[in-house]
């Protein structure tokens, strides 16, 4: 979460607030945009704008209290646009585009090797595993720390919708690793 | 749910946070330099360019500044301009000199209508040229604000706000019109599609529950000269000719008389238009009406049928000299009904019945078919979803969760519930 006061200072052409503001969302943005486009490549260009569109309606930002939801919804559409924008029969659950993404960039700092694998494949399975909606809320809730109740808001679920296909794409993903399938491929 | 799986699933969580962030791309320099709020402007001169780079973080130019800086380096720009424009002068004529000079022609235009009517003039960089107000609410609205320069997106938000703010928009008065028209079509349906729905996301967080419908429209000459006859917005007109020629009994004079509200609850009753070219997010506010169930009931009774004895039911908003009506249809007992009444009261208006034609009893599909054509193309992600039938639904005993009263975020809570399938 950020103070929404620094989307006025933004407006008023802040770059410290900016910084700031991008710093305690950037991840949270792009893996919203992950959960729900499934690739690298569109994630980063919906993060990018997403940016650049809190920039620009950052003057008319009007303060209710959960500036990270009004950016994610920001991101949101953001996505439905390059949604519409691909083909009907491209399916989100591309094999190459999540293997791209299982072998793509090495991680940066910190963490060692064997940790950063297993945690990948962890991302990896839940993209592939789970149903689209179920990506988005149990991304949402580990990434950005919203509440169930705060995320069903964002993705315009019931709650209790919210809970149950969170649950269930938890218990998914548990059994997938017990498992030990690795290859991406729909238990 | 024992505590291994607590375990587990709080580890899976850690597990794809610290994937995504290390995945997570860092733009923050180039954005910040896109956005110049890196006390860099593109395009102005930078004597010592390192050092500026280098103290960005502490040396922010503050708005002001900001548009100074930009608006000397325009000055600049002018300048150089008006030497060429005199070089052109020597070889070209006096023809050509006042051509560089004078204003940008717009090459968009953006209209919205609330109650307050207001045209926005774009360049071709999408920023605001000029914006006139088409009625007197609309000069409300304009005399505070100043959207020249300005993103139209920017200006577009700055608008609604101001409609927000000044009570134009309310909940039961929640639509919002926007028409685009442009001299490069594909543009213009992108910008509007994009504003559409930008609009629609900014009006989420906002108190009311809105609608926005938008459009993109040819802006000929006939239109024109219809809209400033009666005073009315582009958009508007381009709305009221289309109703009008697709249904012989709405009238362009009835039409007229019609609120912005009305007429979107009827174009997105009634409308026929190419999905390319239409956006509509959100419902009309139609709380001032009485429902289609009660306007039927009422129907009904006056025609003295028994609702079980009904048939080919069809219940459409409509217009009748600048009231909007009900229009109840149906068949019973081998006679065809057409009832209208009052939406607001359901006071019933006219009746006709006419012994059937069995012909008719066919015609709610098609019906239907047309007014529910352009949400397929619409494109609502959300329906993609309603389609998410997962294997293991059998499992699914999650029916009786009372979570409103949870309000603490203890991971121990969450799982409580979980099924005990396990």
């Amino acid at each position: 979460m950020f103070d929404e006061r620094l989307i006025l200072q933004i407006a008023r052409g802040d770059a410290e607030a900016f910084r700031q503001v991008y710093e305690a969302t950037d991840s949270a943005v792009y893996g919203f945009a992950l959960s729900i486009l499934g690739n690298r490549h569109d994630a980063e260009d919906v993060m990018h704008d997403t940016y650049i569109r809190m920039a620009q309606g950052a003057a008319a930002y009007q303060p209710m209290g959960r500036p990270l939801a009004w950016l994610l919804t920001i991101v949101r559409r953001l996505c439905y646009n390059k949604l519409r924008a691909r083909k009907p029969e491209l399916s989100l659950q591309e094999p190459e585009t999540l293997e791209v993404l299982a072998r793509s960039g090495a991680a940066s700092g910190g963490s060692s090797a064997a940790e950063t694998s297993a945690d990948r494949r962890i991302l990896e399975e839940a993209l592939v595993t789970i149903s689209e909606e179920e990506r988005q809320i149990v991304i949402l809730h580990a990434v950005t720390g919203m509440k169930h109740r705060e995320i069903a808001e964002l993705l315009g679920l019931p709650l209790s919708t919210v809970l149950s296909k969170y649950r269930r794409a938890l218990k998914k993903l548990r059994n997938a690793m017990e498992e030990g399938s690795t290859d991406g491929s729909e238990a | 749910m024992d505590q291994k799986h607590r375990t587990d699933n709080y580890n899976m969580e850690s597990s794809i946070k610290r994937a995504v962030e290390a995945e997570t791309p860092d733009m923050l320099e180039s954005l910040l330099a896109e956005c110049g709020l890196a006390g860099t402007v593109p395009g102005a001169a930078e004597p010592d360019g390192a050092d500026a780079v280098a103290e960005k973080r502490t040396v922010v130019p503050d708005y002001e500044e900001r548009q100074k800086i930009r608006f000397l380096s325009r000055k600049n720009l002018r300048r150089l301009s008006a030497l060429a424009a005199v070089l052109a002068l020597v070889l070209i004529g006096a023809g050509a000199y006042n051509r560089l000079l004078r204003e940008p022609v717009p090459v968009a235009m953006v209209g919205m209508d609330v109650n307050p009517s207001i045209e926005l003039y774009l360049d071709s960089h999408d920023k605001v040229i000029s914006c006139s107000a088409v009625n007197a609410d609309g000069e409300a609205i304009l005399k505070d604000l100043d959207l020249k320069g300005t993103d139209v997106h920017v200006a577009a938000y700055s608008l609604i706000g101001a409609m927000l703010t000044k009570g134009y928009l309310t909940d039961s008065s929640n639509s919002v019109l926007l028409s685009v028209t442009a001299d490069d079509p594909k543009r213009g349906t992108a910008l509007e599609r994009e504003l559409s729905e930008n609009l629609s996301g900014y009006m989420e967080n906002s108190i009311i529950s809105a609608a926005v419908f938008g459009q993109y429209i040819d802006g000929d000459d006939d239109l024109k000269s219809f809209a400033a006859e009666n005073g009315i917005s582009i958009g508007k007109a381009w709305i009221i000719r289309a109703l009008a020629a697709k249904n012989p009994r709405l009238t362009e004079a009835s039409l007229l008389k019609l609120s912005t509200q009305e007429l979107l609850l009827l174009w997105d009753e009634k409308g026929e238009a190419d999905p390319e070219l239409v956006s509509a997010f959100g419902n009309v506010n139609t709380s001032r009406y009485i429902t289609r169930e009660e306007a039927a009931e009422i129907a009904f009774k006056h025609a003295g049928v028994d609702r079980a004895d009904v048939a080919a039911l069809d219940i459409q908003f409509d217009c009748e000299d600048g009231i909007i009506i009900y229009e109840v249809e149906f068949v019973s007992g081998g006679r065809e009904y057409e009832i209208e009444m009052r939406a607001e009261t359901g006071e019933i208006l006219t009746q006709e019945s006419e012994a059937a034609d069995p012909a008719d009893m066919d015609r709610d599909d098609d019906d239907d078919d047309d007014r529910y054509e352009k949400d397929d193309d619409r494109d609502d992600a959300e329906d993609r979803y309603e389609q998410d039938d997962d294997a293991d639904d059998a499992d699914d005993r999650y029916e009786k969760d009372d979570d409103d009263d949870r309000e603490d975020d203890d991971d121990d809570d969450r799982f409580d519930r979980d099924d005990d399938d396990d």
